[in-house]
Formats: C-alpha cells, sequence, structure tokens
C-alpha cells in the first residue's frame, strides 16, 4: 500500500520480487544496485543464510527524486524462495504496491514455478489481496542455461492467457533486469494516479 | 490501491514534538514511527546522538522483526506481542504498537533504561493517538502526467538504457 507523506512530500511504493528458490531474486536486486548512482539508492540490506540463501528478505531502498514537488521512493523487496520459509514470504507481502514474478528456466523447475505463483495467490489472499489488483510482470530468467525450458512453455504455465508482460533474463549479466522493473514501476505509478 | 497514510503537516509538526520530548526525556538516541509496510512517517535524533545508520535500512529491519514477532504471536494463540525489545551490550531497541499501521521504536544506549523507555514511550504514544485517528484523505494533484514523468526518473536512473 503506498505511503504519502505530505509532511516529507514523499511518495513511498513496495515493490517484492517473488518466485522460487534459486531463481535470482537476489541477483536482480544485487543488478539494480550496481546500475543505479549512489546517490539515488539506500544501503542494502541482506538477510541470508550461510549459504548466502535468503532468509528472511533483501531490502534495497531507491530514491527516483522530484515531480511535481513530490519525492517518489520505492523499497525493493526480496522473499526468501525456499518452500518452507512461507510465514516469512507472507510478511513480506504486507502493503505491497506490485510484484516481480521471478521465474526459473531450469527444466527441472518447472513445477516450482507454478508452485511459488500459486503460493503468492494464496498469501495475497491472505491479506484480501488479488493478482486481478496488485500489478505484477513475469520475469522468465537464467535464459543462458544450457537446457533452459522454452519461454513460452514456461508461459503456458505462469500466464497461459498471455494477459501478463512477460521478460526474458539473464540478470546475473542485467539483460532482462531493467525492463521488468520499469514496467512494474509505471502499472505502479499509473494505478496510484488514479486513486489519489 | 489506496495511499495508506496522508501525514498534514501540522501534525508532523506535533509528532515532531512529542518525539523530542521522548527523546529529551529517556536521554534515548533515536526515535521514529514507521508503518506496517516498513516506510517511516516520522523520525527524530538526539542532538547529542551519532548520525543514524541508513533510516530505511533500520525500518525495513525494525518493522519485519515486529511482523516476525507478531506472527509468532499469532502461532502461539495471542492476539498479538505488543512490545518488542532487542538488546545488546551498547544498543537496544523498543518497539511498541501504536495501531493496526503504525510501531513507535525508540533506540537507546546506556544513558537510557528500559524501564523508562518503556513508560515514556508508552505515554508519547497516548498523546500521539488522537492526533493519527483524526488524519482526514488530502487530495493531491498527481495524475497520468505525473506517472510518466516519475517513469521518466527511473529512466534517467539507470541512464536510459531502452
Amino acid at each position: 500500500m503506498s505511503t504519502i507523506n505530505a509532511a516529507k512530500r514523499e511518495i513511498n511504493f513496495k515493490i517484492v520480487y517473488y518466485g522460487p528458490g534459486l531463481s535470482g531474486k537476489t541477483t536482480n536486486l544485487k543488478q539494480i544496485y550496481e546500475h543505479v548512482p549512489s546517490s539515488s539508492r539506500g544501503d542494502m540490506v541482506n538477510i541470508d543464510t550461510e549459504q548466502e540463501r535468503t532468509l528472511f528478505f533483501d531490502f534495497l531502498p531507491l530514491d527516483l527524486g522530484l515531480v511535481n514537488g513530490f519525492k517518489t521512493r520505492l523499497h525493493l523487496y526480496t522473499v526468501p524462495g525456499q518452500v518452507f520459509y512461507n510465514a516469512s514470504r507472507k510478511l513480506i507481502l504486507r502493503g505491497v504496491d506490485g510484484v516481480v514474478f521471478v521465474a526459473d528456466s531450469a527444466p527441472n523447475r518447472l513445477r516450482a514455478n507454478a508452485e511459488s505463483l500459486r503460493n503468492l495467490r494464496e498469501n495475497l489472499e491472505s491479506y484480501n489481496m488479488s493478482l486481478k489488483e496488485v500489478p505484477y510482470v513475469i520475469q522468465i530468467n537464467k535464459r543462458d542455461l544450457p537446457h533452459a525450458v522454452p519461454s513460452e512453455t514456461i508461459r503456458q504455465v505462469l500466464d497461459p492467457k498471455h494477459r501478463i508482460p512477460t521478460f526474458d533474463a539473464v540478470a546475473s549479466e542485467f539483460k532482462g533486469v531493467f525492463e521488468p522493473f520499469r514496467a512494474l514501476s509505471q502499472m505502479v505509478f499509473e494505478k496510484f494516479a488514479q486513486t489519489v | 490501491m489506496k495511499a495508506a497514510l496522508n501525514v498534514h503537516e501540522d501534525v508532523a509538526e506535533q509528532l515532531e514534538q512529542h518525539l523530542q520530548n521522548l527523546l529529551k526525556k529517556s536521554r534515548a538516541r533515536y526515535a521514529m514511527i514507521c508503518d506496517r509496510q516498513g516506510f517511516v512517517m516520522h523520525f527524530n535524533s538526539a542532538l547529542w546522538a551519532d548520525p543514524p545508520p541508513s533510516i530505511d535500512a533500520l525500518a525495513s529491519l525494525i518493522v519485519s522483526t515486529y511482523a516476525a514477532s507478531d506472527a509468532l504471536a499469532k502461532l502461539l494463540g495471542e492476539a498479538n506481542f505488543s512490545e518488542s525489545i532487542q538488546q545488546g551490550k551498547h544498543i537496544a531497541a523498543y518497539t511498541e504498537y501504536i495501531n493496526e499501521e503504525l510501531l513507535l521504536s525508540t533506540i537507546f544506549d546506556g544513558q537510557g533504561s528500559l524501564g523508562q523507555i518503556k513508560l515514556l514511550s508508552h505515554r508519547t504514544i497516548k498523546r500521539i493517538t488522537p492526533l493519527l485517528e483524526n488524519l482526514k484523505p488530502l487530495r493531491f494533484n498527481l495524475d497520468k502526467e505525473w506517472s510518466q514523468l516519475t517513469t521518466l526518473m527511473l529512466d534517467h536512473l539507470f541512464k536510459d538504457p531502452q
């Protein structure tokens, strides 16, 4: 849920990177961190295990600057993808304004992609939200894998009616990182502009 | 999508005053009101205190820690844990529930005592709650043009790679 702080002339949005374990959610945030000027980003927070798997969340605040006298700020979060961390995923979704769903192109992760999207729907329902109202895009990551499942096959599983903006990516090389982030942000801003 | 908080400037001034009083009386370093999404609504620092670490990171960690504690309470059959304490050798954080949307967190060191912080935080919450209950929606001129310009700012941030 976006926040307007009139006293500080700030508008804040919360964007969450969601998806199965090891699909590249943290990599997306790290790439964004590396590709924006240091003056426009805050400290990145990682709460991970000794094996560098996300335990609770990653967090990156971005400052887009002033428009119409208001400073727009984005708070980017990832969730832990591993199945048993669902309680943490649910907490991070509280008040979300938009979701980048990061799918994995590995052949053995097709089911995990589908289960993660279903889990996203269920967790949003616990806040009386649904993917019909929360803007989201799909990033199909790891397109550089030697036996990557065709994007169309993954799309058939996640979005068979082709209603959701979908992007191929190799997040580790920053390919396809900016485009879904931009598309989602635009959807979030447009939705916000219709409601204030 | 609904905008969660519309903080009027006059309310912000009063919040500032209440947080300053809390800091002065408790000898705490920092006090902040943040929403449950992790956004800082108001932050105050004692004049003598070192500059704070990243306030966004601080708020994000405080709110998520509180959220985890709240989930634990529910798991154990409690409606919530109304307060949360993290205490280290030199620094401690005390966080208390204001309402469904907001938390008050106070960071203090050896100059403040937990008992005093709890008492004064509780009093501060009693004083600021009526201010926060009376927030009325504000109207803003943030239309499609704003949305387009903000997206352009995002492009600029990434040096327009498209």
